[in-house]
């Protein structure tokens, strides 16, 4: 079988998909120092990886699942440097520096902060991101089954947050 | 509630100053690891003319100049073949003066006996 060569070159990748690594990162750690962080490590780390990406959308699903693991290393450095605890930052986050209100941001988007960390990365791969169900389940190491209930679980509870708020 | 929460992040963009910063990051992690991934190398086709030309020449016409050093069969060179035959005339020689030499013990083997026989 003959093996796909990506052509494209990392600057290339990075205009392609920064918004979205960028975007997927604030969501998670709901601040954008960390998030800047984040971002930074990410496409640090593709430019030794790239030799081993195959098409654009190995591309997509290698910076989601990046993402998603360099944020959760990065609860864990804050972990055990003991600057937040993992309830405060998985907790409402209205109030967090540099999200939400404090950015102007809408009430949806306020929302989906305060959902819990695991469904968060999938309301959002979801939605905006316009991802199937499969392929959020590759690019976050999930089944699809599991994907599909948090996804369920995710919609309860934001029609919950935002009864009266938003048509729905 | 979908499209709201797509016009709401739509609205988030990578600030540029942190844009140019991981760029500048991932150039000197390319430099770190000795890449130049950002770069495309093509050799030109005059240099590839080239060397193919004198791969083609090294591979044929060389051994075809210095060709008969190759062929190891005794005595085909002419050099050899020349060795070979005045190795045999020599030896032919030495044949026919032994042979001379022979036959020239037994004239005079002869010959003493003759005179031993006189002398009786």
């Amino acid at each position: 079988m003959k093996r796909e060569r990506l052509n494209m070159t990392s600057e290339e990748i990075i205009e392609a998909y920064a918004d979205m690594v960028y975007r997927l990162a604030l969501l998670r750690v709901k601040n954008r120092t960390d998030a800047d962080d984040v971002f930074q490590e990410v496409f640090v780390r593709l430019v030794s990886n790239i030799q081993k990406l195959q098409n654009p959308e190995h591309v997509k699903a290698w910076l989601i699942r990046v993402t998603i693991n360099c944020s959760k290393k990065h609860f864990a450095r804050l972990e055990r440097e003991d600057a937040f605890s993992m309830e405060e930052l998985e907790d409402t986050g209205a109030e967090e520096e540099g999200y939400a209100r404090a950015e102007g941001q809408g009430v949806v988007l306020t929302a989906v902060g305060k959902l819990p960390l695991k469904y968060r990365s999938v309301v959002h791969l979801f939605y905006f991101e316009e991802m199937s169900v499969r392929e959020i389940a590759d690019a976050t190491g999930q089944r699809e089954t599991t994907v599909k209930s948090q996804l369920f679980r995710a919609r309860e509870m934001l029609e919950e947050m935002l009864k009266g708020e938003v048509h729905l | 509630m979908k499209e709201q929460y797509l016009q709401e992040m739509q609205k988030i963009h990578v600030p540029t100053s942190l844009m140019e910063k991981t760029k500048q990051a991932m150039k000197e992690e390319e430099n770190r690891l000795g890449l130049r991934v950002s770069v495309k190398k093509t050799v030109p086709f005059g240099k590839i003319s080239v060397a193919a030309a004198a791969a083609v020449i090294f591979l044929l016409i060389v051994p075809a100049v210095s060709g008969r050093e190759f062929i190891t069969q005794e005595g085909n060179t002419r050099q050899e073949q020349i060795y070979l035959a005045g190795k045999e005339e020599v030896e032919i020689v030495r044949i026919e003066a032994e042979e001379e030499e022979a036959g020239l013990r037994e004239w005079l083997t002869e010959l003493v006996e003759k005179i031993g026989e006189l002398f009786k």
